[in-house]
């Protein structure tokens, strides 16, 4: 089917043309504090060689490197750490620079009402759980983050929490979503992606049919509540991660070999707490082993890159229009989630044959 | 196809409705000129792509998008594609 008879197609033409007009977004990210209240098991911060280095503290050195970035053809930031919110001047001097973003954030310390940014607040597990994986520094088990993330956040439109399954906490999905749900807030899924030079207990390779059916459970019960689709959950939970199913298109995975160009692959920087980048640290989670990489927000840009690939046939589009759907609901504050235009499929599609 | 060079002019602007682009650097779009200096997104490039195989019913390789850097590049592949796998 050609790409004019596609957009033919009511639904599929009146969604392409909704997202399209997104396609200016160009994304980079930036690691603004290297301070955090806890230490969890998982985190990629503290991966890697990036928390040793001397954090630049300074608000107005944040707003000129800002304002550098937005003449450099930045349109939208992820703004990240360890824990942003202990930096609340630096985040003021980038949203009063490039207003259009996203914060990761623990939720323990609420961040200005004033900055309309999408708030994305991680959530690893149930009340009895989520506290073993958010250890204090030292080790201690810490808060269920959870609690805090709903009253500092409550009505709230800014906030997406962002829950991450990993190897053991599948089962523990539900309690999480009839809280968020509960309090009228909305979710996402993340998949945990191993580390680099490590071999995590988090890692999901045996439990990844387990984790889409529960994906789908939560998806089929909260409905609206649910910002993810049935595409979204068979690109992140097959048995091969995203590069071995799209190639790459970040600088990383290029100055490693990949052969995938275009997208952002020409402008995403991972920033450091210093205002330095490296081009062997620039992906959205440097310092994830690739192979292994299923991560959310790598999810975004190379399955959005992958337009051609997907517009070989109806059903492939369908999913791909519902996957930068989600993806743009999940990320640019105030963009509405459509109804899924992929139904839930007998067999996968995956991996797409060229 | 006939009238290329035009018509490739007129996929790019359809390719590029709704975008933050200006349509009279459009209009005054050289042939040689290179389609990175008006700062069009890749996927919108992408969709000029899918639009140009729509009409000249052929198909233009993903690993071959990084070459056809303006229009004068893209009626050459176009042109030069002998390839029978490479039309429909």
């Amino acid at each position: 089917m050609s790409f004019a008879a596609l957009l033919q197609i009511p639904e599929l033409g009146e969604r392409y043309r909704k997202i399209k007009q997104y396609f200016f977004l160009k994304e980079s990210a930036y690691d603004v504090t290297s301070a955090c209240q806890l230490r969890c098991d998982g985190c990629y911060f503290f991966e890697g060689a990036k928390s040793q280095l001397r954090d630049n503290r300074d608000p107005e050195a944040w707003r000129s490197f800002f304002t550098d970035e937005k003449q450099r053809g930045i349109t939208y930031v992820v703004l990240a750490g360890a824990e942003p919110a202990l930096v609340p001047k630096v985040l003021k001097a980038c949203y009063e620079v490039i207003p259009l973003g996203c914060i990761a954030t623990n939720g323990l310390r609420a961040i200005d009402p004033e900055l309309r940014y999408r708030i994305h607040l991680s959530v690893w597990g149930d009340s009895a759980h989520d506290p073993l994986y958010r250890k204090l520094y030292g080790g201690h088990p810490g808060p269920d983050c959870l609690t805090a993330q709903l009253k500092n956040y409550k009505n709230d439109d800014r906030t997406l929490f962002v829950y991450t399954f990993n190897h053991h906490n599948i089962d523990q999905v539900m309690e999480v979503a009839n809280r968020i749900t509960g309090e009228g807030h909305q979710l996402t899924f993340n998949v945990f992606s191993n580390p680099q030079h490590s071999s995590s207990s988090l890692k999901v390779d045996d439990t990844l049919a387990k984790i889409y059916d529960r994906m789908i459970d939560v998806m089929e019960r909260f409905g609206d509540s649910v910002i993810y689709s049935y595409y979204n959950a068979e690109v992140h939970t097959h048995t091969k991660g995203l590069h071995d199913l799209f190639g790459c298109i970040y600088p990383r995975a290029r100055q490693m070999g990949s052969q995938v160009k275009g997208g952002i692959g020409s402008t995403f920087r991972s920033y450091r707490t210093d205002l330095t980048h490296s081009v062997e640290t620039d992906c959205c989670v440097p310092d994830t082993d690739c192979v292994d990489c299923r991560h959310f927000a790598a999810g975004s840009a190379i399955v959005t890159s992958q337009l051609h690939l997907h517009a070989e046939t109806e059903q492939r589009f369908r999913g791909w229009l519902d996957y930068v759907d989600s993806y743009l609901a999940t990320w640019v504050l105030g963009f509405k989630k459509g109804v899924n235009l992929y139904s839930r499929p007998k067999e996968s599609i995956l991996p797409l044959e060229t | 196809m006939e009238n290329l060079p035009e018509k490739l002019r007129e996929l790019l602007k359809t390719s590029l409705q709704g975008g933050n682009y200006d349509p009279e650097s459009l209009d005054r779009l050289q042939p040689d000129a290179l389609l990175e200096d008006l700062g069009i997104d890749s996927l919108d490039m992408t969709d000029f792509f899918l639009r140009v195989q729509d009409a000249c019913n052929c198909r233009i390789k993903r690993e071959d998008f990084s070459r056809l850097v303006s229009l004068s590049a893209i009626q050459a592949y176009l042109e030069q594609s002998t390839d029978p796998a490479q039309k429909e």
